[in-house]
Order: C-alpha cells, then structure tokens, then sequence
C-alpha cells in the first residue's frame, strides 16, 4: 500500500472532513462508471456510489488495510448493485405475476444507452445484443465479466473483492464466455465473415 | 455453435481472452491450440465477441454532475444525521432482509400459498367453533321471558323425541323377508343412549307441567329397553314384539301429538339439530 494511500487513511480514520472530501473527488467517477457497468443506469449509478461512500464513512474505523482502499470500496460497490439488482429482480418478479401474459421473458431494455437507439447499424445491434445478452448472466458472472472487461482490473483483484479464488474467477469468466457465445449463435454469419 | 472446448482448458482460454496468462501457461495452451480445432474455435468466437461488444459505453455526464457530487452527498450524509428517513431505515432493512433472506428463495411462494390456505381454514374452524354457535343462540328475545332451566330441558325432551321416532320409524320399516337378515346393533346403540337421556330428561323436567310427555317417555323407555336388550341381529320375533308395542301403543302417533303440543307453547328458540343430524346419530 503506497504511503499517500495510508495517510489518507489515517486521516479518515481521525474524522477529518476533508480527507473524506478528497478520497471522494479521487474516487468518485470509477465508483460510479463501476456501479454505471453493472445497472446500466445512471441514477443508479450515482445512488449506488454515494451510498457506497456513506458506507466508507462510517466503516472507515474498522479498515484495517489487509487490502487496498481502492478494492474494499469496489468490493461495496459491487455488493450494493448486487443488492439493487435482487431488488429489481423481486419489482420485476411482482410484476411479471400482475401481467402473466407478457408478450416475451426476454430481459427489458433497462440501461440509458439500450433505452437510446441512436444508431441502428447492425454492428451497433450486436452490440446492444451483447450488452443485453451480459443481464442474462448470473449476477456473480456479469460481475467478474464487466470487473475484467469493462474495468480492466486483474484477475487477481477481482478475486480480491469478490473474496473468491483466483480459479473461481477464471471458470466464473469461462462460462460467462460460453453465454455470450451462446446468445451470439444468431450472428454466426457476421463472425465468420 | 461449435463443439464444446476441452474442460482441461477452459480457465486457460478464458485468461487467455483477456491476456491474463503468464509465459508458462501461454507456451501450454500455444501448444494446445496447435492441436485442438475446438479450443482454437472457441478462442476464436471468443475474441470476436469481444471484439463486437467494444469498451462499455457510459454516459459522459455534465461539469456540473460531477461539480455537485460532493454537494450532493454531503447532503446525504446531512440528513442521515439529522435522523431523516433515508434508504437505510431500520424498517426497510428489515423489509429487505426478509425479501433477500426468505421471499426470494424458489420455495417461498408455494410455501407461503399454502400456509395461507391453512390460515384460512384454521380461522374457519376456529369461528365456526367459537364464533358461530353461539351466534346462533343469540336470536330472540323471548329468552328473556322464560327460565332458563326449563326451555333447555323442554328442547332437549323435543329432541328426544324427534330422535325416538326416527328409530321407531326405522324399526317399523325394517323388512325382516330379505335375504339377508338385518343388523340392529346400532339401533340397540342408540336406545341406550336415548334411556341415558331420558332418565337425566325425567329428573330435569317440572313434573307438573310436563306430564302428559312424561307419560309418553316412560310409554317409549319401555320400547326403548326391549330395542336395547334385542339379543343379536337375528332376534327377529323379538323384533316383532317391539313393532307390535310401536303399532299397539300407537306411539308414532303420540309423539306427533306431543310434538305439535310443544311447538304450540311459547318459548325460546333453541338449537335443534338437523335432519342430517338426526339421522347421523341414528
């Protein structure tokens, strides 16, 4: 752990205000792009990081810095998503038992950039397939997905936050590799070409 | 959809789809490759999948987002202070925890439905039990009028004698010609217990004012008796004795008589069992 990082530490650790200030200015847009990847919706997103810096507040006293300031606060990020995304999957269990005759199971378009069809291209279509193919994962595949793909952050610290083996990881990636390609079976044409 | 990649390799596939290999592990799965059209397929697919997903696109927020971030957030925290509801409530972590820890397991909802039914029908007993008897004990206000010892003896002596009546009604109607020889070992049952309750009913019911059904009870204890002590179901002569004493007696006709005479006096509405009922206990 650099030295910077401890002393800051320290300084949250004592109350002081603008430590918190400055681990916030810091940390802010990758807790937020992090939360953005994994709800695929910007007020989300800010919900989730804010509520994820008021955890770090008040959680601060018990870090005892076996990991990196960086990770734990991913760590929480990612737990809270996964949190909304039980909340939302209950919403949406509820509604799907009020219309029973909903017209397709297949997963709603819930992300600004699905909700916004500026380009139609076919490229852009397999994209947007994929994007909605990664909701069809499991929350713990979608995660370490978008954690290596989307964040590019090691697999070794991706076992780190999610307290998960370094092979957990790895096989978690492989099947959320064979999904994709499962749901991508339609565009087989474009991949050959 | 090409065939499956082989299980061996699939963790080093994976790191190998995003340049997570060390050399060792690089120089195995090369070697691999150079071998398996599987593996090379998936490998393939896999770095065009990639390829066609891209960098994630994220909204590329205003200044003034970012510029009142912390503004934002502090506000939060403001308010949390100041004990405000937020998010974080003790009632909805509690909400939330049920639905996490309960709610959401697949076994919740056919579970809950059927503990439901089972509330259901455990407050149905339990209002048919408690509630609704004395319910229907609750109707007039002649009760007021009138004793209360008597009409209970009064409305029991009536349902006694509804239920002498159906038994001699049955053992008058009994064919003894068929093939197969009747079994009267219920009827036997329940004269017992019809002489039981007429001798609690004759210690009960004012003398005075109950005599002529008096009489009539003790006329039905006799039939009542020799129905008791019928020997076995093929006690058929004695059968015939005791319709001859229905028939001699005219008892059927008696009862009516002192059944319509107890209906003409006032007096409370009691619980009389039903038909069903009566020839239930028959």
């Amino acid at each position: 752990m650099a030295n910077d990082e401890k002393e800051l530490i320290r300084r949250l650790q004592a109350g002081e205000t603008s430590a918190f200030r400055e681990l916030v200015e810091n940390h802010k847009r990758a807790l937020f792009n992090l939360a953005y990847d994994l709800l695929g919706n910007a007020q989300d997103a800010e919900d989730i990081s804010q509520e994820a810096f008021i955890k770090v507040y008040h959680s601060i006293g018990d870090f005892r810095g076996d990991a990196r300031l960086g990770s734990w606060m991913y760590r929480i990020v990612v737990n809270l998503c996964l949190n909304r995304r039980r909340k939302k999957a209950w919403s949406e269990m509820e509604l799907r038992e009020s219309f029973e005759d909903d017209a397709t199971h297949a997963p709603t378009p819930t992300s600004d950039h699905e909700a916004n069809p500026e380009k139609t291209t076919e490229a852009e279509m397999i994209r947007q397939h994929l994007r909605r193919a990664l909701d069809l994962l499991s929350p713990q595949q979608k995660t370490i997905f978008v954690l290596r793909h989307d964040d590019d952050l090691p697999l070794a610290e991706i076992s780190k936050i999610l307290k998960i083996s370094e092979g957990t990881v790895k096989s978690q990636l492989f099947r959320a590799l064979r999904k994709l390609q499962e749901e991508l079976a339609f565009y087989k044409a474009d991949f050959v070409a | 959809m090409n065939n499956l990649p082989c299980k061996k390799y699939e963790t080093l596939l994976a790191a190998q789809a995003f340049g997570d290999l060390n050399s060792a592990e690089e120089h195995k799965l090369r070697a691999h490759l150079a071998e398996c059209r599987d593996c090379r397929n998936f490998l393939m697919a896999t770095e065009m999948a990639l390829g066609k997903l891209g960098a994630p696109q994220r909204p590329e927020m205003p200044e003034h987002f970012w510029g009142g971030y912390w503004h934002r957030l502090a506000q939060r925290l403001e308010q949390e202070a100041a004990g405000a509801p937020t998010a974080d409530s003790v009632f909805v972590r509690l909400r939330e925890w049920l639905r996490e820890k309960w709610v959401a397991q697949p076994l919740f909802m056919p579970l809950a439905r059927t503990a439901g039914i089972l509330a259901l029908l455990v407050c149905g007993v339990i209002i048919g039990h408690y509630w609704w008897p004395a319910n229907r004990n609750e109707q007039p206000t002649l009760v007021s009028t009138v004793p209360p010892t008597i009409p209970v003896a009064q409305t029991r002596a009536e349902q006694w004698l509804e239920r002498s009546k159906i038994l001699l009604i049955g053992m008058a109607n009994e064919d003894l010609s068929g093939a197969t020889q009747p079994d009267f070992s219920h009827q036997r049952q329940v004269s017992r217990t019809l002489l039981t309750e007429a001798r609690t009913l004759n210690h009960e019911l004012d003398p005075a004012a109950n005599r002529q059904l008096l009489q009539l009870m003790s006329q039905l204890e006799l039939i009542l008796l020799q129905i008791a002590n019928l020997e076995a179901e093929h006690d058929l002569s004695a059968v015939e004795l005791v319709r001859d004493g229905i028939a001699r007696d005219g008892l059927l006709l008696k009862i009516n008589i002192a059944e319509l005479a107890q209906q003409a006096q006032p007096r409370p509405v009691a619980p009389q069992k039903s038909k069903r009922q009566s020839s239930e206990i028959l």
